[in-house]
């Protein structure tokens, strides 16, 4: 009896410390993510004025679309933290619940995103219209496609879970997957006050 | 035993409202935050560089609402490697930024005369 209890405790233990060690790894990654956007919005900041007389930013961004996506991002945010509370605590319906919304609100956030786009391309704002709006396409759709990435990757991991149940390794990709969305979230607010709230203010 | 693990399974549902109800307390400050944000962007009456100051303002307390209720940074020992990750990052990027804005800004106002363009015929 007690050597099971001490054996199970001692795989409790390598399971959390190779969870940590993941963890931290993988807040590298998003550090480095991070850092690789940055390099997006300097350029972005250095090339807004560049319009070649083109369309400007004025002219471009509606808020109230923008103020919706936000919203979607955010709330989406907020169920996939909820999805991992409810993988805390071991229930696998609310789980795959909250991420089905999350990965929902994803969806939804990134067919405005496009519909913005294909709208601004038929006024002619192409990527190659001026310097201003390829940095504008080559920032938001960076973005974009980080969360279309986090779309196909929360989709695997909802398979995973369903065939697999609350195993280390489910759990440990949803750790992942639950800062990665996050982090995407906090690359939205640089995203939105620099590019859109910044846009109709300067 | 059993009176245990009902201790346990209380503790346990405590855990679990408290971190819904860290998340659900995050999520209605960005809303605010999120809603102020716009509301003074899309303002007619605030100068330009009141609103810039305040949207600056209000993104970074955003991002801190975000790391601390979503991202469940914290500065305690156990988190000391994550924190110091998450500010070598913030100095990057603010190098990166506004260094790259301070000095192309130079270049452009060192630069007297407008480049000719070259006419793509």
């Amino acid at each position: 009896m007690n050597a099971e209890i001490s054996h199970s405790e001692g795989v409790e233990d390598a399971g959390s410390a190779r969870k940590s060690l993941v963890g931290y790894g993988f807040w590298l990654f998003i550090i480095s993510d991070v850092v690789l956007f940055s390099a997006l919005f300097a350029t972005y900041g250095v090339l807004r004025g560049s319009t070649d007389g083109g369309p400007v930013e004025r002219d471009l961004f509606d808020l109230g679309h923008v103020a919706l996506e936000t919203g979607l991002l955010l709330t989406s945010s907020l169920s996939c933290g909820l999805a991992g509370i409810a993988a805390s605590a071991r229930n696998r319906l609310w789980c795959q619940v909250f991420l089905t919304v999350t990965l929902v609100l994803g969806g939804t956030f990134l067919y405005l995103e496009l519909q913005e786009f294909s709208e601004m391309c038929e006024v002619g704002a192409t990527p190659q219209r001026s310097a201003f709006l390829s940095s504008f396409y080559a920032l938001v759709g960076c973005h974009g496609v980080h969360v279309f990435c986090g779309i196909l990757w929360g989709m695997m991991i909802q398979l995973l879970m369903w065939r697999r149940g609350f195993n280390e390794g489910v759990l440990r990709r949803l750790m992942c997957f639950s800062l990665f969305w996050h982090a995407l979230d906090v690359v939205w607010i640089g995203v939105f006050t620099v590019v859109y709230l910044f846009g109709v203010t300067l | 035993m059993s009176d245990i693990g009902n201790q346990n399974g209380d503790m346990k549902a405590e855990r679990i409202r408290e971190s819904v109800m860290a998340y659900l307390g995050g999520f209605a400050l960005a809303v605010v935050i999120t809603a102020i944000a716009f509301f003074i962007a899309s303002d007619e009456e605030l100068g330009t560089v009141t609103k810039v100051i305040w949207l600056c303002v209000l993104g970074v307390l955003q991002i801190i609402v975000h790391l601390v209720c979503f991202l469940h940074l914290k500065a305690d020992a156990r988190q000391h490697d994550r924190m110091m990750l998450v500010i070598f990052g913030a100095v990057v990027v603010l190098l990166f930024g506004l260094g790259t804005l301070w000095i192309m800004d130079n270049l452009n106002s060192q630069m007297s005369m407008p480049m000719p363009m070259p006419e793509s015929d």
